[in-house]
């Protein structure tokens, strides 16, 4: 039975090309447009989680390139420190100095309960053979200078309370990498790797060429007080991180100035696109009305009811796959940098939820409220 | 030329008449344009309006973004604007066109009765101005309503928000207006070329 009914629902839409055509059209567009202005506030939103930037150390001409994991860093705004957002193996830190000849250091960071009430930053260095903690961490934890700390394993000596202004506000702990390690129950894991070189360009190459990473530098910055941004990717890459990481810093910029202006630009195209779309469903049936007329006449309108539903449905399914393909196509051709899959795919996600409400507002409800009225009614046309 | 523009403003009140008459009779068959070209003609206007916003921003930060990241939002804005332009201009020749489609019989009717090509012509000339003026009035005070709103959200001054931008709502409404009529006339073009019985029996 539904074979049939689906057979002449094509066949129906088939037979008013013109009608089907046009719907489609309005369909698709307006999910296209939503897919872009999507894509692209997305892409640029999403950019502040993978970003890090470094401030290039001055001293003797030496700069500063921090190798990280593919999902970056992350600025903990409770703690208002840099964290990770996910670790890497210390096999692969090492392959990475390697490729500097060995000129830097491995770093893990994370956040550890402690005994007080708020976390503490745990901040391990390879390059450290003592414990050196924050003056509020010392607070916290009721340690002085010289005393031991009790750690989860053991305890250590506490060598220095450092003054540190900038997270005087939270607690740090800055201990050996391999105790940081088993504090986080974090083992042979970094955060990231911190290279030491004189020559930027002669670093890029060699990371490239023996660890197959993607690596990228602020290009126009000649001022050696401007910050040099780094980014490498570990392993293999996927499509979505091969977005410029320059792009990706403009998103930290982007989201601290423009706060949300590019995400209201996304949810004012989510909700009109919803609105031009549901209008070009409920036209399809106004369109229809005396067609719905004739066959209330004869007593068929539950039949019809189904019938129409389907051919809105298969409009709907059909629209939306074709807007989505369309929105993907003009992404790819105007702005291929922010084409991500992962980004397209979320954002076709959020449109593919306009479809229930569709049949539902657009098809169903307007249809039932349609077949309620007396044929004679309908025929006339008049609403 | 100058016969047919006499003829059109000597029929003129009728025309308003008959297209009164038309919206009267069909209240939900009119709104649905006029919402599809006000929803067009909003979205064109907020986008515009917010994406010369983020240029002013990428202006005030190109100290801080190197040139080709500026240059990099600045295209994706434009973009955006573009796109939306492009799509609320489609948006409202596919619905203008499939109003004047799903009437063609009223024109067979009309062609039957002896009215003249020229008069069914600017019928539905008129009402498709009508409606893209309507629509796009709605749509920039509504557009400007939601730029106001974001705006304040993002921290620009009252004052500088309610201030509208005036070319934006002349390209919004003059496209609402310019692109319904044009959507418009194509198909009637094509309509009133048919005979009489050809229009009646069409099947849209």
């Amino acid at each position: 039975m539904t074979a049939k009914f689906f057979k002449v629902a094509i066949a129906n839409l088939l037979r008013y090309g013109t009608r089907t055509l046009l719907t489609a059209a309005g369909l698709s567009l307006a999910i296209a447009a939503v897919l872009f202005v999507n894509v692209v506030s997305l892409s640029f939103e999403s950019g502040t989680a993978n970003v890090y930037r470094y401030v290039r150390s001055t001293s003797n001409g030496v700069a500063n390139i921090w190798v990280t994991p593919p999902t970056g860093f992350k600025l903990d705004s409770k703690t208002g420190f840099f964290t990770a957002t996910s670790t890497f193996s210390e096999g692969t830190a090492d392959a990475v100095l390697k490729a500097n000849g060995s000129q830097g250091l491995k770093v893990l960071t994370g956040q550890w309960p402690g005994t007080a009430a708020t976390p503490l930053v745990v901040y391990g260095r390879s390059d450290r053979n003592s414990v050196s903690i924050s003056q509020s961490a010392a607070a916290a934890l009721g340690v002085k200078r010289g005393e031991a700390l009790k750690l989860k394993q053991g305890s250590v000596n506490v060598a220095q309370i450092a003054q540190v202004p900038d997270l005087a506000a939270s607690g740090v702990i800055e201990l050996p990498l391999a105790m940081a390690q088993q504090l986080l129950e974090l083992p042979n894991q970094v955060s990231w790797v911190m290279l030491h070189t004189q020559d930027l360009q002669a670093l890029q190459q060699a990371l490239t060429a023996q660890i197959n990473a993607l690596f990228t530098t602020d290009p126009t910055t000649s001022d050696p007080n401007r910050p040099v941004i780094a980014y490498v990717l570990e392993g293999k890459l996927g499509r979505s991180d091969l977005v410029s990481f320059d792009i990706k810093l403009a998103a930290l910029y982007f989201n601290q100035a423009g706060s949300t202006l590019l995400g209201w630009l996304a949810r004012i195209t989510l909700g009109l696109g919803f609105i031009l779309m549901l209008s070009a469903a409920l036209l399809s049936i106004e369109e229809r009305r005396r067609e719905f007329g004739i066959f209330a006449a004869v007593g068929v309108s539950s039949d019809v009811f189904y019938l129409f539903l389907l051919e809105s449905l298969i409009l709907f399914v059909g629209s939306t796959l074709a807007g989505l393909l369309l929105g993907a196509l003009l992404l790819r051709l105007l702005t291929p940098a922010l084409f991500a899959w992962d980004v397209i795919l979320k954002s076709s996600v959020l449109v593919i939820c306009y479809l229930p409400p569709m049949v539902i507002f657009g098809s169903l409800v307007p249809a039932q409220t349609l077949l309620q009225k007396s044929p004679l009614e309908l025929l006339r046309g008049a609403t | 030329m100058a016969a047919v523009a006499l003829n059109w403003w000597s029929l003129f009140p009728r025309i308003v008449q008959y297209t009164n008459r038309h919206i009267q009779h069909n209240r939900r068959r009119s709104i649905l344009p006029i919402a599809t070209i006000a929803a067009g003609t909003l979205l064109v206007y907020a986008v515009l309006t917010l994406t010369e916003t983020v240029k002013a921003q990428m202006a005030e930060l190109s100290g801080t973004l190197s040139t080709s990241t500026a240059a990099a939002i600045e295209q994706s804005t434009v973009y955006i604007a573009a796109i939306t332009l492009i799509v609320g201009a489609l948006e409202t020749a596919v619905i203008m066109t499939r109003s004047v489609l799903s009437r063609i019989q009223e024109v067979g009717i009309l062609k039957a009765t002896g009215v003249g090509d020229q008069v069914i012509f600017s019928l539905f000339v008129t009402e498709a101005v009508l409606y893209g003026l309507v629509g796009g009035i709605v749509g920039v005070i509504l557009g400007w309503l939601t730029a106001v709103l974001v705006q304040l959200a993002d921290g620009t001054s009252l004052s500088s928000a309610l201030e509208p931008a005036w070319l934006n709502v002349l390209i919004a409404a003059g496209l609402a207006t310019v692109v319904s009529a044009v959507a418009a006339l194509l198909p009637i073009w094509r309509i009133v070329k048919l005979s009489a019985i050809q229009a009646l029996y069409y099947q849209f």
